[in-house]
């Protein structure tokens, strides 16, 4: 029958495996882009944290660095807290090893794990016979603005979002093989997915779910011994995880200040958190996602789709604060977006392919080149605006100024974290206003400030200040500051003032 | 229930669309009153701003009740040249006559022309593809953001467009019927369409080509006497206000500085114009559009298609520099791309129905378009809202009235002193902006800033400066200015300086 035949682009299988080549050498020339500068283009503070880490894994075994600057490396590090297993900074920390330290490796890292959940895209696609709806999805994946921009990061997201698809891959070949060995590699992939970033387990688990219940009856679910081999599997490396970080690195502190269910009663949370998901996804393709649902032509796929879509509604409401003031708590809706255009486009590219000679094909094939080309157009632009390198060396600066032995802390715009990577100073870092209402938010009481400065600067010898809106924000900290301590520098963007006169 | 439910296709139940499509129109019209009385300053202001100078001066013609030199001031101030037959204009200045003079009458007008669009647009999809792509292709039609925005503005655009949907409409009933009634009717929208605004030609032109050459072969046309009097009734109105208004109202102007081939050469002119495109209608939206051309029955539906697209490149090779700065220039392109998606919306719609004959799919498939619905509105409100211009007049009145309405004024000022004159009363003339010298550089002017500054200020009283962040890129004019001429008066928001008496050098 015309329509069980698998699709594909052209019927000569290089040119399609051209095209594909083509697809992810673009993906990853607009990546490497510019990738020399510095991270500050998107969540700096989430991708110094990772160099900080990065840095102090390498350092702690470097030998040609002085001891001072290899103990503040390795305390830098260990300051970072535990959140989510380094696996991107220890796999970054190695190629230090290797190559030296260079600020875009994790980028890089970043940008090749977006890339092979582009594979797990195709590999996808072709298990539901849809192959030239993977390869239009694969487009999408690579070059959606937002994902070229947040998958080009020093961040465990990116390999995240992969993982995912590596896992919706692994559960629907275990679906539809159903052997032993498919069901421990569902398991072995989708527990990795969760172990690199916890959040991975709302689409997951919804599409986990979406696919046993796809069965229809509940002794097929419930009796089938590999379902629990898969939950098993599952569970088993977070569950160790989290028991070794609550045990030993202070994990529940991770845990604080992320549930907000304040959230659910305000009206425009909902609306915000709509925008930012379809300005991210794009709508057109957000809308084309949420039909493909409609077009999956088994309930299986389909189960899973809906049960994607769930899970990621599920995660909104766990995390209301985060998904609507935090961009990358949305990259998990480019994995969703992309599965459930797969049967849209392959029905569309289907049709076209299907009915038209050589010629058109080319001219399908062109189209979609022509319209990559101008999402990389865009994502250059994008890049060549920003040139942050010079800060490297005004940190350097400030860093010495400051003293690398100096106890300070600091109002930032940063949480400090350029000062430390790059000035080599160690600062403890005073509260943001949007820190303190964060606090408010979870009904914590609006600190004293006396017995809070009196607090937070006990021991220190300076309070440096590297973001004057934000110690605008904080009138009463910059009225105490100025009335009672004297300033030893000031320069562009920066002010120190001594504590200890 | 269920068989109520299950045989809810617009086939089935035509009561079902048609109550749908009323409903859309009147949510699509009832979505562009927001924020109704916003000075209109959200969208291609200079534009508009021209339109409520021209309707002003008009409905002043007219006006007993304010002093002559009021009246005269009006005219004069109105007199901003022609560029299209002033029909807007026109018919709002009338209508100020009942209601007095309310800028935001324009935007009923120009909405609902747009709105009235969206239902020849149902019609021509309907007969083009089916009643269910109809119905989603005039959504996207009607809710797209930029389109929502764009089509509340006082200007020829929204009623442009919306004779564009009723020629295309006209054209393919002509296609399909070969009746003298929608020859006519073709010969009378398109006519009315390039009269309101000539641009119109590129989409409407192109897609009567696309059935010409593509449908009834090119030897038959010739010999069809309804073919002549199509292509009649289109040319000769535009044809005869064109002549009437080269020879008379000096639109001989109006033509410099639009023409730059020299942008072909320019591959960033093309990445440009992709980028406008995709900024405002979406890539998305565009790619799917120009695939189903491709699923488009290739002798029914893909001649007009192709027609009208090869028409919209032509436009944009013709109009090169407007087209990637002037986001308006693609608005012809919303119904364009809305025509162009039939055929996938049908073939995609009818896998649905093969797919899902059930009540869910169904309710959920309804769900799926109303949050597509739902969320570009939220987001257009959201952007009506968002942009408000209420304490825009006041500042322009006081401005006005700080100059005394009857000084001689160059200025560099927003939207070419269109707001100063508007709420202000004062006329200016316009100093060039950075952009303006760009454009004649580009066009191969050169343009001496000293020689034009002593041309411009010739017997002038006031240079008012309220572009601060322009005039820090013009320098020499700055240093000039300062320099030479005493300031009468200066804040955050404007700098007046003196140009009777200058300083001692």
């Amino acid at each position: 029958m015309e329509k069980d035949r698998p699709s594909s682009f052209f019927p000569n299988r290089w040119l399609t495996t051209a095209l594909i080549a083509v697809l992810f050498l673009a993906a990853l020339a607009i990546r490497v882009y510019d990738i020399t500068d510095l991270p500050n283009d998107f969540y700096m503070v989430r991708q110094y944290r990772s160099l900080l880490i990065a840095r102090g894994m390498y350092y702690s075994h470097l030998s040609s660095v002085p001891q001072w600057q290899r103990q503040m490396a390795v305390a830098q590090w260990q300051e970072q807290g535990l959140i989510e297993p380094p696996i991107m900074e220890s796999v970054t920390a190695l190629t230090y090893d290797v190559v030296g330290e260079h600020i875009w490796i994790g980028r890089l890292y970043g940008s090749l794990c977006w890339l092979l959940g582009g594979i797990a895209i195709l590999l996808l696609a072709r298990e539901m016979s849809m192959r030239a709806g993977g390869i239009l999805a694969l487009a999408y994946f690579l070059f959606v603005p937002f994902g070229i921009t947040a998958s080009r990061t020093f961040m465990p997201d990116p390999l995240m979002v992969a993982m995912i698809i590596w896992a919706l891959w692994g559960l629907y070949h275990w679906e539809k093989q159903h052997t032993w060995k498919t069901a421990i590699l569902a398991g072995v992939l989708t527990g990795l997915a969760i172990f690199v970033k916890s959040v991975a387990v709302f689409p997951l688990l919804g599409a986990a779910a979406g696919l046993v219940i796809s069965r229809k009856s509940w002794k097929r679910i419930l009796a089938d011994k590999q379902t629990w081999l898969v939950a098993g599997i599952t569970a088993v490396p977070s569950i160790l995880y989290y028991i070794y970080g609550l045990a030993f690195a202070n994990m529940e502190s991770q845990f604080s200040l992320r549930f907000f269910p304040s959230y659910w009663t305000d009206p425009s949370f909902y609306g915000r958190w709509l925008f930012m998901s379809a300005g991210f996804a794009g709508f057109a393709a957000l809308f084309g996602a949420l039909v493909g649902i409609l077009l999956f032509p088994s309930s299986g796929p389909r189960f899973m789709a809906i049960g994607l879509w769930v899970g990621y509604i599920i995660y909104g409401f766990v995390f209301p604060y985060h998904i609507i003031t935090h961009d990358y708590y949305h990259l998990p809706i480019l994995a969703i977006v992309a599965f459930g255009l797969i049967p849209l486009l392959d029905f569309v590219a289907r049709q076209l392919l299907d009915k038209q000679g050589r010629l058109w094909r080319f001219a399908f094939a062109g189209l979609l080149l022509f319209g990559v080309g101008m999402q990389m157009w865009g994502a250059r632009n994008t890049a060549v605006v920003n040139n942050y390198r010079p800060e490297i060396p005004y940190w350097q600066a400030l860093g010495k100024l400051i003293g690398h032995d100096k106890k300070a802390i600091e109002v930032s715009g940063d949480y400090g974290s350029r000062l430390e990577y790059f000035g080599w100073v160690n600062p403890a870092y005073w509260p943001s206003v949007a820190d303190t209402n964060v606090r408010l938010l979870a009904g914590e009481k609006q600190p004293d400030f006396a017995s809070e400065f009196a607090a937070e600067t006990a021991g220190m010898d300076l309070f440096v200040v590297t973001s004057m809106p934000e110690l605008n924000n904080q009138p009463e900290l910059r009225d105490y500051l100025a009335a009672h301590f004297p300033v030893i520098a000031k320069g562009d963007g920066y002010l120190i003032y001594n504590l200890k006169p | 229930m269920k068989k109520f439910f299950t045989g809810m296709t617009f086939y089935n139940r035509p009561w079902v669309w048609k109550v749908t499509l009323v409903l859309a129109l009147l949510a699509a019209f009832g979505l562009r009153m927001i924020n109704l009385t916003n000075p209109p300053l959200d969208f291609a202001s200079t534009r508009q701003l021209f339109s409520a100078l021209k309707a002003r001066g008009m409905y002043y013609q007219y006006a007993t009740n304010v002093s002559e030199t009021t009246r005269q001031l009006a005219i004069s101030l109105g007199n901003v040249g022609i560029v299209e037959p002033p029909v807007m204009e026109e018919v709002v200045a009338q209508t100020y006559r009942l209601t007095g003079e309310h800028l935001w009458i324009a935007r009923i007008y120009s909405s609902l022309f747009w709105v009235l669009g969206g239902l020849a647009l149902f019609l021509l999809i309907r007969e083009l593809a089916s009643t269910g792509a109809a119905m989603i292709a005039a959504l996207y039609y009607l809710f797209l953001p930029f389109g929502v925005i764009a089509s509340r503005a006082f200007m020829p655009d929204p009623l442009m467009v919306g004779l564009i949907c009723f020629s295309l409409w006209a054209l393919f009933r002509w296609q399909v019927t070969a009746s003298w009634k929608w020859a006519i009717l073709f010969g009378v929208f398109a006519g009315a369409a390039l009269f309101i605004k000539n641009l119109a030609v590129f989409v409407i032109v192109g897609g009567f080509a696309g059935v010409i050459f593509g449908v009834r072969g090119l030897k038959r046309s010739i010999r069809d006497l309804q073919v002549w009097v199509m292509a009649i009734l289109l040319v000769l109105p535009v044809a005869i206000f064109m002549v009437y208004g080269t020879l008379k109202l000096d639109m001989g102007s109006q033509l410099a500085l639009r023409f730059f081939p020299n942008l072909w050469i320019d591959p960033a002119f093309y990445f440009r114009w992709a980028y406008t495109v995709n900024f405002n209608i979406g890539w998305v939206a565009v790619l799917f559009a120009l695939f189903s051309i491709f699923l488009a029955d290739p002798k029914r539906e893909r001649p007009l298609l192709i027609g009208m697209w090869i028409g919209y490149l032509l436009f944009g090779m013709t109009f090169p520099y407007h087209f990637y700065t002037h986001d308006y220039y693609q608005l012809s392109l919303i119904p364009l791309v809305a025509i162009s998606m039939a055929p996938g919306l049908r073939l995609v719609l009818n896998r649905f129905f093969e797919l899902s004959p059930g009540i869910l799919p169904r309710l959920v498939l309804v769900a799926i378009v109303l949050v597509g619905v739902i969320v570009p509105s939220w987001y257009s409100r959201d952007q009506m809202v968002n942009t408000d211009y209420h304490n825009e007049p006041a500042f322009w009145a006081k401005l006005g009235d700080l100059l005394g309405h009857d000084q001689s004024v160059v200025a560099l000022s927003q939207d070419y002193g269109y707001r100063l004159a508007y709420w202000g009363w004062q006329g200016s003339t316009n100093w060039f902006t950075s952009a303006d010298i760009g454009v004649r550089y580009l066009a191969g002017q050169n343009v001496d800033l000293m020689q034009q500054f002593k041309q411009d200020t010739a017997g002038k009283t006031r240079f008012l400066v309220t572009m601060f962040s322009e005039f820090d890129k013009q320098p020499t004019v700055k240093d000039l200015l300062n320099t030479h001429y005493p300031i009468l008066a200066k804040t955050d928001e404007y700098i007046i300086y003196d140009l009777q008496h200058p300083l001692a050098p």
